[in-house]
């Protein structure tokens, strides 16, 4: 026991302070009881024989490293847009991260060895990445030379409709996940790689010498928002692949990638380019038969810094996302997992999260709490989860972060819960004994 | 154990409960305000000197075109002609005569009559005709010249005086000529001759030795003018045998031929004095700026004049005058208190001193030279009237003329240091300037004309008033090679101009904009030679802050 202790500390100690990542490690925890967790890892070996998922399933996920109250402050009994404050809070990079998940439906089916299940999500997810140039040029303008060399967004609206199945091999001891899923881009915004675009201001004549390069925004959906579709027109493909390992009884590995996959932007497409120049001087426009001078300028900018806008089909890869765990059973009830989480997000660099967690896990519900660190905003948090089942009814949540619980939205950088409700049906009955401790364990969460 | 997982388990319940306190969001959202700075290039014009003069309105300097750009203009004049005081002392013969002191009544005393020989005796007396009696002859001659004049100091000429004695007698005559000052010694002019019987005797005067005085009336010197007095005393001596005539008499006819002099003095009045009649020429450069407002700088107009001339001259620049094809403007000048319009041009005080100079200049405090000039003229016609002696303080005039003098000569210099040119434009769109908190235009020159160039920029409003303005040094000029055009080497200049809020403010209530372009030549130089492919390269940048809310 002790010996998988200090294995699990060791771990902890490694990323404490060394990982940055996000995402719904709590959530995770919660395995094979809620089974919208196939989202984070295609192993799904429900204890129930049928399983429906309605579309009350909710999923948030917000990392900021500005609070609201650094850009929206007080001003007497108002708010006001603060930019020089944005600008003073700012860091070299900033990162502001969202991801939005609608489960629509799931139903998965219990079958010998594993699990079938098929399912429709719809996903929403933003990462953007702005240095403090951009804040610079927000709070102070275009007073002084800049470079936008480290700017990123990428934001991807989406629905997928797939099919799962989860097989165990070697008398449980192996277990194999695998998602197939079918995607439909909705919206999409985000810039080329490695695009850069900056502007050398001389301080005594004050002529621009521009450089751009890749400075290119790719949009799908933006520039017509009336005709969005649930279920666009811009096809893709994605899988999730899962493997688990039991070394023994108590100590089992798991593994989990979860969208592998693409999608081609073709519909309501428009690229905003800004050419690929170097050194290109701006020196204003010619005086001589001008009429008008802000057309003038953007003329004569647009001759130097051309933009145009595309119409071109473009294809972006999904943010896929790698869990690492190990869980350890202390006893019959309780489990201890510790998690690696990396986020493969196209557009932005993340740092892993790792997570250290305990639930007790009785035969229809569990709980737990989970401490982990690292992420975009660091530092060490508490989150909690839980699955309780009232009859046919699920009922789930989980959070990453418990001291946001409460506390002020304006102060906090972070906000992370899923919760959802199932219905289940077909519970593999287990002994008296269990069933008793079962209803021992809810009827004190309930007394407390 | 059981507990801690309990207690966790409550606070996860508790926050999806309770959430978070997000009361903060309920408080109204101010409008957007944003303050930021730019610095941006607005742009740029590579301007010939040719393109900035057919904005001005002419179209007369093409980008081949050469041609001088002065800013002095001169003009000679001269007098026309010094007949007037140039007094031609004609040749003139003066005569007298004196008669015999014999007469018929000398002769019926002693009982005889004409003619008579006298005898030694008359009834043994001794004959009282016989001896020597004098008689005395003044003649006072009107020279008759056309001013007048009291001296002359001659240098040719002769009085050649002929004596013809019709007297049977010996006759002493003594000349003097008080009109005739001997210049050696001051002396009047005096001789003494002798004329024995009826026979005739010339003398000859060389005037070139003489000065002349005119004033002796035949009483005293300075009484009179153009006289020419003749004192004569002639004393008859008859002697036994000589026969007595009732003609008898010695006549004199003194001739004054070719007198030519250094210098007459006189009163020549307010005679009128003719000065040539000259036009200056602009037409050149007003071309250039046909259309356009121009106005100058420190004009002034010299009037440099020398006279060699015994005495004043008026010059009446009543008559000097701006011509244009539409019309003319005359010129006022009133720094002259006793006679307008007239400049006074002082004589030579005493014949041989160097001539004398008078310099007048007209400028904006006593002419309307500025006016003149701003009319565009295509020249200038300077008609200008003369008058000598032009005060009359009622005593007469101590002029002189000199035969040989430079006479009268005068320059006219019109100069002036900068010349501007107004354009005035409609400025629409101020209002926008209104979320500007600061603006600093920054204007870089690369300048190739051999101009310096300043600028005033009057903003304006409705009621033509300006409600700000700006006066900046805009650029240097190009430096000329030896022919006086610019040596294609741009110059830069910068110039900054920089609006508070409050002189934005000024500027939003404005609807026009008067532009003053002032050019000026390089020190040093009254001209150069400008060519309309001289370039000027204007880049202008901006510097703004600006303030912007969502509301606007």
């Amino acid at each position: 026991m002790k010996k998988y202790i200090h294995l699990f500390s060791l771990l902890f100690s490694l990323f404490v302070y060394e990982a940055k990542a996000q995402d719904y490690l709590s959530f995770y925890n919660l395995g094979d009881y809620v089974m919208q967790t196939q989202d984070l890892s295609p192993i799904l070996l429900p204890k129930y024989k049928v399983n429906f998922g309605t579309p009350l399933n909710i999923g948030l996920n917000l990392n900021s490293e500005i609070t609201i109250n650094q850009f929206l402050v007080e001003s007497g009994n108002n708010l006001k847009v603060d930019f020089d404050n944005l600008n003073i809070v700012a860091g070299e990079t900033n990162i502001v991260t969202s991801d939005i998940v609608a489960n629509i439906f799931i139903l998965a089916f219990k079958v010998n060895k594993g699990s079938i299940s098929i399912f429709a999500n719809a996903k929403s997810n933003l990462a953007w990445q702005f240095s403090e140039d951009f804040t610079d040029i927000a709070a102070n303008g275009f007073g002084q030379s800049f470079s936008l060399s480290k700017e990123n967004i990428g934001f991807t609206s989406y629905s997928e409709i797939g099919i799962g199945y989860t097989r165990t091999f070697l008398g449980d001891k192996i277990a194999v996940g695998l998602r197939l899923k079918t995607l439909a881009g909705i919206a999409h915004t985000s810039l080329e790689e490695n695009a850069q675009f900056g502007v050398d201001i001389n301080s005594t004549n004050f002529i621009w010498t521009a450089s751009a390069t890749n400075a290119t925004l790719n949009t799908s959906g933006i520039s017509d928002t009336e005709n969005l579709s649930l279920f666009g027109n811009n096809g893709g493909f994605a899988m999730d692949l899962g493997l688990n390992y039991k070394l023994n009884d108590k100590l089992s590995f798991e593994l989990s990638i979860n969208d592998l996959g693409s999608i081609n932007w073709e519909d309501n497409v428009t690229n905003y380019n800004i050419e690929d120049v170097n050194g290109g001087v701006y020196n204003g426009f010619d005086f001589e038969d001008s009429v008008d001078i802000l057309d003038e300028i953007e003329d004569a900018l647009n001759n130097v810094i051309g933009t145009t806008e595309t119409n071109e089909s473009f294809k972006t890869n999904l943010s896929s996302r790698m869990f690492f765990s190990t869980k350890y059973k202390m006893s019959k009830k309780n489990v201890l997992r510790a998690t690696y989480f990396k986020n493969n997000n196209p557009y932005i660099e993340t740092k892993p999260r790792f997570g250290l967690g305990y639930n007790r896990e009785l035969n229809k519900s569990t709980y737990g709490i989970i401490a982990s660190a690292g992420g975009i905003n660091g530092g060490l948090r508490f989150g909690a989860n839980l699955a309780i089942q009232l009859g046919i009814l699920q009922l789930y949540t989980a959070i990453d972060d418990v001291t946001n619980i409460g506390g002020k939205v304006q102060e906090a950088n972070s906000a992370n819960f899923r919760f959802g409700m199932n219905f289940l049906f077909g519970y593999n009955r287990k002994s008296t004994d269990s069933k008793i401790d079962e209803y021992k364990d809810v009827k004190k969460l309930i007394t407390y | 154990m059981k507990k801690a997982i309990n207690t966790c388990f409550a606070l996860l319940i508790l926050g999806v409960i309770a959430s978070c306190d997000v009361s903060y969001l309920d408080k109204e959202i101010d409008d957007i305000s944003w303050e930021g700075s730019i610095k941006i290039p607005i742009g740029f014009i590579d301007y010939s000197l040719s393109e900035i003069f057919d904005d001005l309105g002419s179209s007369s300097l093409n980008p081949t075109s050469t041609e001088e750009f002065s800013f002095s203009y001169t003009e000679s004049f001269s007098g026309q002609s010094d007949d007037s005081y140039n007094v031609d002392i004609v040749d003139t013969t003066i005569e007298s005569s004196i008669s015999s002191p014999i007469t018929s009544d000398d002769l019926a005393n002693i009982g005889a009559n004409f003619p008579y020989t006298i005898t030694p005796t008359i009834a043994g007396n001794p004959n009282p005709l016989i001896g020597t009696q004098s008689i005395t002859n003044k003649k006072i001659h009107d020279l008759e010249l056309s001013q007048e004049i009291t001296e002359a100091e001659f240098n040719e000429g002769n009085l050649i005086i002929t004596f013809t004695s019709t007297a049977d007698a010996d006759i002493n005559i003594n000349i003097n000529i008080p009109s005739f000052i001997k210049k050696s010694d001051q002396g009047t002019y005096t001789e003494t001759l002798n004329i024995s019987g009826r026979t005739t005797k010339t003398v000859t005067i060389k005037l070139n030795e003489y000065n002349a005085d005119f004033t002796n009336d035949g009483t005293y010197t300075g009484n009179t003018y153009n006289k020419v007095v003749i004192n004569l005393e002639a004393s008859f001596t008859y002697v036994v045998g000589n026969q007595v005539d009732e003609n008898d008499a010695i006549a004199y006819e003194a001739k004054l031929t070719n007198a030519k002099y250094d210098v007459i003095y006189g009163d020549f009045k307010q005679t009128s004095f003719n000065v040539s009649s000259n036009t200056l020429d602009l037409g050149g450069f007003f071309d250039n700026f046909s259309e356009g407002d121009i106005s100058f700088e420190n004009v002034a107009m010299a009037v440099n004049v020398t006279n060699d001339y015994g005495f004043p001259i008026s010059m009446d620049l009543s008559s000097v005058r701006a011509v244009n094809a539409n019309s003319s403007l005359n010129l006022i000048y009133t720094g002259n208190s006793s006679l307008s319009n007239t400049i006074i041009i002082n004589g030579v005080e005493n014949f041989g001193d160097e001539e004398r100079a008078t310099n007048t200049i007209l400028n904006d405090t006593n002419s309307n030279i500025t006016s003149l000039l701003e009319s565009k003229p295509t020249s200038l016609e300077f008609n200008i009237s003369g008058m000598a002696n032009p005060i009359d303080n009622g005593n007469p005039n101590e002029n002189f003329y000199a035969t040989n003098n430079n006479g009268f000569n005068a320059e006219v210099i019109i100069d002036f240091n900068k010349i501007s040119l107004d354009k005035e434009l409609d400025f629409d769109g101020a209002e926008d300037l209104d979320d500007f908190n600061y603006i600093n235009l920054l204007v870089n020159i690369e300048n190739k004309i051999p101009l310096t160039g300043e600028l005033l920029i009057e903003f304006k409003n409705n009621n033509d008033q300006v409600v700000h303005s700006e006066t900046i040094d805009a650029f240097l000029a190009a430096n000329v090679d030896q022919s006086g055009q610019s040596d294609g080497v741009a110059i830069l200049s910068d110039f900054q101009i920089e609006l508070n809020q409050s002189e934005i403010s000024q500027i939003t209530s404005a609807n026009k904009i008067n532009i003053r372009a002032t050019l000026q030549l390089p020190a040093g130089r009254d001209s150069v030679l400008i060519k309309g492919s001289d370039g000027l390269n204007v880049s202008v940048a901006i510097e703004a802050n600006a303030s912007i809310t969502s509301d606007n």
